[in-house]
Formats: structure tokens, C-alpha cells, sequence
């Protein structure tokens, strides 16, 4: 958006004027999805290439919370996608997605319905990450998996975005950063397990400038990682 | 909204089933119409192919 690291993701249910003007991402929508685009691109690419080799082990059908305009789901195949901004929803419509305007939290969607949950870079911007967590719980198969993609707290991206939260950005000021740690205990909490974690963007703020590859486990300085859990799998040794 | 999403749509009051009512539709998809719970008495709209299952409090 305004400049090079600029990046957020929608699913925030912080906010409510109308029908149509959800989310306080809901009136940067436009501006939002042109970051993909724009300087966003490479990052973007980067981390869409980080998915690539999980995503055949994931059991379908597969939703994303938090899909925002349905970018990543468009870019990985996700097929259907709940999220509270109206605006961004009908950008995933266009994209291909199917598309429910809702909060994570509620219990909109049967029981065991979805082979894989997708929160990519959403879970710091929900009001109840336990409460979508267990929902994400609730409506995966039992041999379902969690898929989380991540800017954690401890890495370099995550310090300018809680940096700039601190600042009062419009939209980072309404997001909470975890740790590595952290989100492996909301994890369990929710009832998961961890089985897998893939770390990509080792490139600082300001300075990506080529394709990396991405690297299997966790990392501190990487930019984004990516966490897949199971009901019922062997916890991951890290 | 494709139709078979009602397969796996439920009522996010009280999980029961959501009857879908039509009001406009193409060849796809529901693209006006609405999903009711008749055990809550409440109406979820469809509105540009899209359901709004945000809770009825903040349904215009």
C-alpha cells in the first residue's frame, strides 16, 4: 500500500456501522488488494511458494477464516471462505470463492465438514483466537488439519508491524502478534497438534528483493511461518 | 451461493437447518434470496451471491 513492507491481512470483527461497512479494513478494501499487486507482490509470491509442497497432504474440502479478497485462497485453491468485511468478500466472489459474510468464532458451518482450515495471517487480527480456533476444531474432519501462516511476534517483520500498532496504524493498531510459543499453546489449547512448521521471508522489511526458498522448521528471523496441526497427531519436537 | 453450501450451512444460533428461500438466481448460483432458521425465526439475507451469517443484531 503506501509503502514497501506494508501488509495486513482481513478478519478483523472489530467495528460495525452497517451492513456493508463491516471492518475497519472494509473502506481500504481497494487500496488493500492492490498491495498484492503492487509492492506487495514478491512478498506475496514468496509466501504462496512456502505453501506449495504442504498442500497436497491436506485433506479437502478446505476453508479459509479470515479470507479477506480471497488472494491466498485463489492463489492455493481454497475453495470457500468466511469473513466479516462484505467489501473484500465480494472481491473472493470474483475470485472464485465461495463466500460467507461471518465472524470465525460462530458456529455457522456443520460439524466435520471441511478436510482443512486455513487462518493465513489472520489469527493476530481476531477478537477471539481461542474461540475461532476451537470452531476451526469442531468443523474439520477428524483426520483434519489446521493450516496457520504467521508473522510471529520475535521476527523482524513482526516488531515493525507492533512498532507501527504501537503508533496507532490504522490498521495494525487493531492486530495482537504472537510468538512461536504462543500460538503453539492456542494450538493445543484448541485441541490440535502441531506436526509441522515451514519458515520462509528471511528477507528484512525494506529489503526484499528476490524469490527464497523455504525452509522446513521454526525460525525467529523469518518472516513468516507456516504451521500445520491435526486432531490427534504426535506433537512436533522443535 | 451454490446451492449445495446448504449441505454444510447451519444456523448459527442454535445449529439446526436454514431453509433457503429464492428471490433471484442464474444458472450458477443464488444470487437474492435469504436463509431461515424457522426454530429462531430468523432470516440470514443473500445479497450479491453472498450470506450474511453475521449475527442478527447487526443485520441492517
Amino acid at each position: 500500500m503506501s509503502s514497501t513492507n506494508y501488509r495486513t491481512r482481513e478478519s478483523s470483527t472489530r467495528g460495525r456501522q452497517n451492513n456493508t461497512e463491516w471492518s475497519p479494513f472494509d473502506e481500504l478494501a481497494l487500496e488493500y488488494d492492490a498491495w498484492f499487486d503492487k509492492e506487495g507482490s514478491l512478498i506475496f509470491f514468496i509466501e504462496v511458494q512456502a505453501f506449495r509442497e504442504l498442500l497436497p497432504s491436506l485433506p479437502k474440502p478446505w476453508l479459509e477464516i479470515g479470507v479477506g479478497s480471497g488472494r491466498f485462497a485463489q492463489a492455493l485453491g481454497i475453495e470457500a471462505g468466511v469473513d466479516p468485511s462484505f467489501k473484500l468478500l465480494h472481491m473472493a466472489r470474483r475470485r472464485g470463492i465461495n463466500a460467507f459474510l461471518g465472524r470465525g468464532e460462530q458456529e455457522l458451518l456443520d460439524e466435520e465438514s471441511f478436510g482443512t482450515v486455513f487462518l493465513i495471517v489472520a489469527l493476530c487480527f481476531l477478537d477471539s483466537p481461542s474461540g475461532v480456533l476451537m470452531e476451526a476444531k469442531r468443523i474439520v474432519i477428524p483426520s483434519g488439519k489446521l493450516v496457520l501462516g504467521l508473522v510471529l511476534k520475535e521476527s523482524p517483520w513482526g516488531q515493525l508491524y507492533q512498532q507501527k500498532k504501537e503508533e496507532g496504524h490504522r490498521f495494525y493498531r487493531y492486530a495482537t502478534f504472537y510468538s512461536c510459543d504462543e500460538v503453539v499453546r492456542l494450538i493445543v489449547q484448541a485441541g490440535f497438534t502441531t506436526e509441522k512448521i515451514v519458515s520462509t521471508l528471511f528477507q528484512r522489511p525494506h529489503e526484499v528483493q528476490h524469490v527464497e526458498e523455504p525452509k522446513e522448521g521454526y525460525f525467529p528471523d523469518a518472516g513468516f511461518t507456516i504451521m500445520v496441526a491435526g486432531k490427534g497427531a504426535a506433537e512436533l519436537e522443535r | 451461493m451454490k446451492k449445495d453450501l446448504m449441505e454444510i450451512l447451519a444456523c448459527p444460533l442454535c445449529k439446526g437447518p436454514l431453509e433457503l428461500s429464492i428471490e433471484e438466481e442464474d444458472e450458477k448460483e443464488v444470487i437474492k434470496g435469504s436463509l431461515r432458521c424457522n426454530k429462531c425465526s430468523v432470516s440470514y439475507p443473500i445479497e450479491d451471491s453472498i450470506p450474511n451469517l453475521l449475527p442478527p443484531e447487526l443485520h441492517s
